[in-house]
């Protein structure tokens, strides 16, 4: 019965193995609604074949799906998005027009109960300026489970329900047991949040002294599940708040505990989050695409993050940070070349006076501020998080409400996260560099209050009004950067596979990029050939290359992805799947042929032969 | 050209008293020292194995007191303390000594974050 169970398990692996990689790794699909010229001589042709026509043009292998009117075909095609086809379609001399078959559903706001209270989320006017558009984005994507961003923070609370759908496993790299508050020695695969909360007691120690910065006890933040909601709790389930990120799933990566955590501990945890190697610990099966960091310390860029940061942006990850709480400089790591670092602004725009400013900044985002209240009054313009209840330890679950001050450059990090999240939902094909470039592209201009002081110069409070040289291009704003994101598809590169016919195991194989296209006016600069699935891991000739050849170790079928670069950083994918056959059987009764192989015979008669001798 | 910290050979030889040793002493966790540390983070010109004896001795010996190994962020990077006390200027002198070591591409404050 034991062994039965073993070998179902077993048999099980490699389906489970290949069905991973290839959920991970899926190409675009696309689907157009394409109308011919009424003078087309395309239309002597049976329909399919015009649509296979058509699609031959531009390197594509194209079927006709459906036929809703005379001249009128949906046309089907994989390795780009709907609005790409539909852009390069309508450059073609036959085609009347071309358009995106996209899915309709009923036109209505996500049910969560405190929806209206996230005043940060919805489309902006008078009284919320800053408020990002949330939900004019979220009629373009509603996001997709298939984008993982990671949370580098204190940890999550697993049993949020407005949490749990959308959650990960993770892992904990907190190394210190000090500060690391959770029973367990050095790093562990538990990256649930056990409290962060430091009693008068355990700052009698002090080093903990020392790292708090004070020996007054504290609460539990819970900072690590507030960020994580604002990414993506899971909305339109009727309960709690709506995540700006939709499907999008939460990879929790803790690196901080009681009085905050260590630069080695973050970078660890950075680095793991995007798939990079950290001697000690197994591999993350959910490479993140975008990196959370709503963390801060003073310091400029070291050496250690830089390095990390290069890595992870070569890995394909953007990482987001917060520019901190200081009314001064932006700090470490959002001031490291290549993160997109945020600053906070209040509801009405103006730099919100604890954010720190300055030309590091890429984006403004919502924060939270309260400075309009008088105590005992509550915070007119908080965020509403997902939060655990306890004290120290954990308690019941909940969110955070209008009478807390729940505010900081740390909320407005997750905003964009969340919106980065959305763009590469509603395109896959972007990369690090150029979701940064249309988040900044579709922020919105700041406002001016003439009461106010100009950036760098700030009120009594901190206030000033934001200029792109200390707060960014602008407010960031979620459905002008999905725009952005969508438009940028359409004049994406064409990725096209030319692969051998049948393969043998064992045996380089040619694939060919050469059938590949850039917009016009963009030249393609970057071959990138990666394996998706199979039954084994094969080896390219040349990853980076026009043209490259794979050896297949054993037989089967192997899905070979190709992404390609233009000029302007854009990028096109492509998947073929090739059936590899067995490698085909030396005749001659097993003959030896090459040469490794015959020195290997020639070495075991030497031995037969010198063991002969002494018997 | 800078040349790695040790040989990556000799760097197999505790992994190899480890695997046979599981109860080795000094694979295990190191007693923590009485009195102050300085945390810091060390980055190597070529992959090092950051744990191992040799590299552990290595450094002891360009610095000139006990060394002890935290964790790794890399192949190539790791966090140690240092057995000196973070406001000591011998201890500043330690780490620029450790800054011009050959195999040491850069030595940093193992600083901490906070939430902001």
């Amino acid at each position: 019965m034991k062994l039965r169970a073993i070998l179902l398990a077993l048999t099980g692996l490699p389906t489970l193995f290949s069905a991973n990689v290839q959920a991970q790794a899926e190409a675009p699909e696309a689907r157009v609604i394409v109308k011919l010229k009424a003078g087309s001589a395309l239309k002597q042709i049976q329909a399919g074949s015009r649509i296979q026509s058509l699609g031959a043009r531009l390197g594509l292998s194209a079927q006709m799906i459906g036929q809703p009117g005379q001249d009128v075909h949906v046309m089907h095609a994989t390795g780009l998005t709907s609005a790409a086809l539909a852009a390069r379609l309508t450059k073609e001399s036959d085609v009347e027009y071309a358009v995106p078959d996209r899915i309709k559903k009923i036109s209505a706001l996500p049910n969560d109960p405190l929806l209206a209270f996230q005043w940060y989320l919805q489309t902006p006017d008078v009284t919320r300026l800053s408020a990002i558009d949330a939900v004019r984005a979220w009629d373009l994507t509603s996001g997709s489970n298939k984008v993982v961003v990671a949370v580098v923070d204190t940890g999550v609370r697993f049993d949020h329900e407005d949490l749990a759908p959308r959650l990960l496993a993770g892992y904990d790299f907190v190394s210190d047991n000090l500060n690391a508050g959770d029973a367990q020695s050095g790093r562990d695969a538990d990256a649930s949040d056990p409290g962060d909360y430091a009693s008068t007691s355990e700052l009698a120690n002090a080093t903990l002294r020392n790292m708090c910065g004070s020996a007054v006890a504290h609460a539990s933040s819970w900072h690590g599940t507030q960020v994580a909601g604002i990414v993506a709790a899971e909305s339109n389930n009727s309960r709690g708040i709506a995540g700006v990120g939709g499907s999008t799933r939460i990879l929790p990566v803790r690196v901080l505990g009681k009085c905050g955590g260590f630069d080695s501990d973050i970078i660890a945890g950075m680095r793991w989050a995007a798939g990079l190697a950290v001697p000690g610990v197994p591999a993350n099966p959910n490479p993140a695409q975008i990196i959370n960091l709503s963390l801060a310390g003073s310091g400029t860029c070291s050496a250690a993050y830089m390095s990390a940061i290069a890595e992870i942006r070569a890995a394909g990850a953007l990482v987001v940070a917060a520019a901190g709480n200081e009314t001064g400089a932006v700090e470490e790591p959002a001031n490291c070349s290549g993160v997109l670092a945020v600053a906070g602004i209040r509801h009405a725009g103006t730099k919100v006076g604890y954010s720190s400013y300055g030309s590091e900044v890429g984006v403004s985002a919502p924060a939270g501020n309260c400075v309009n209240t008088v105590t005992g009054l509550p915070c007119l313009f908080p965020l509403i998080n997902t939060i655990n209840l306890g004290a120290t330890a954990p308690a019941g679950n909940g969110y955070t409400g209008t009478s807390d001050q729940t505010v900081g450059t740390s909320f407005a990090t997750p905003l964009v996260a969340g919106t980065a999240a959305l763009m590469l939902a509603a395109n896959p094909a972007l990369s690090e560099a150029g979701l940064a470039r249309y988040i900044k592209q579709g922020a919105t201009p700041f406002p001016f209050d003439a009461t106010l002081p100009v950036c760098p110069a700030v009120s009594s409070d901190g206030q000033c009004n934001c200029t792109t040289t200390t707060c960014g291009a602008g407010m960031l704003n979620a459905a002008a950067a999905v725009s952005a994101a969508l438009a940028a598809a359409a004049a994406s590169p064409l990725a096209s596979i030319t692969a051998p016919a049948e393969p043998e195991a064992g045996k380089a194989a040619t694939f060919s990029a050469s059938a590949s296209t850039a917009a016009t006016g963009a030249t393609l600069v970057g071959w990138k050939w990666t394996q998706t699935s199979g039954p084994a891991t094969g080896t390219f000739g040349s990853g980076s290359a026009a043209s490259t050849t794979f050896k297949a170790p054993s037989a089967g079928s192997y899905t070979i992805r190709l992404t390609v670069t233009d000029d302007a950083g854009r990028t096109g994918t492509a998947e073929t799947s090739i059936q590899v056959k067995a490698a085909a059987k030396s005749s001659g009764g097993g003959g030896v042929t090459d040469l490794p192989s015959l020195l290997g015979l020639l070495g075991l008669v030497a031995l037969a032969l010198h063991q002969r001798r002494k018997a | 050209m800078s040349k790695p910290f040790f040989s990556p050979l000799r760097s197999l030889r505790p992994i190899l008293l480890c695997a046979v040793l599981p109860v080795a002493v000094a694979c295990a966790e190191t007693p923590v020292w009485p009195g102050a540390q300085r945390q810091v983070i060390i980055g190597f010109t070529a992959p090092t194995d950051g744990k191992a004896r040799p590299t552990l001795d290595a450094i002891e010996k360009a610095a000139g007191i006990r060394v002890r190994y935290v964790s790794a962020l890399s192949d190539r990077s790791c966090a140690y303390l240092l057995n000196c006390p973070a406001s000591d200027a011998a201890c500043e002198a330690v780490i620029q000594t450790l800054r011009h070591t050959p195999g040491i591409d850069y030595i940093q404050a193992d600083q901490t974050r906070n939430l902001p």
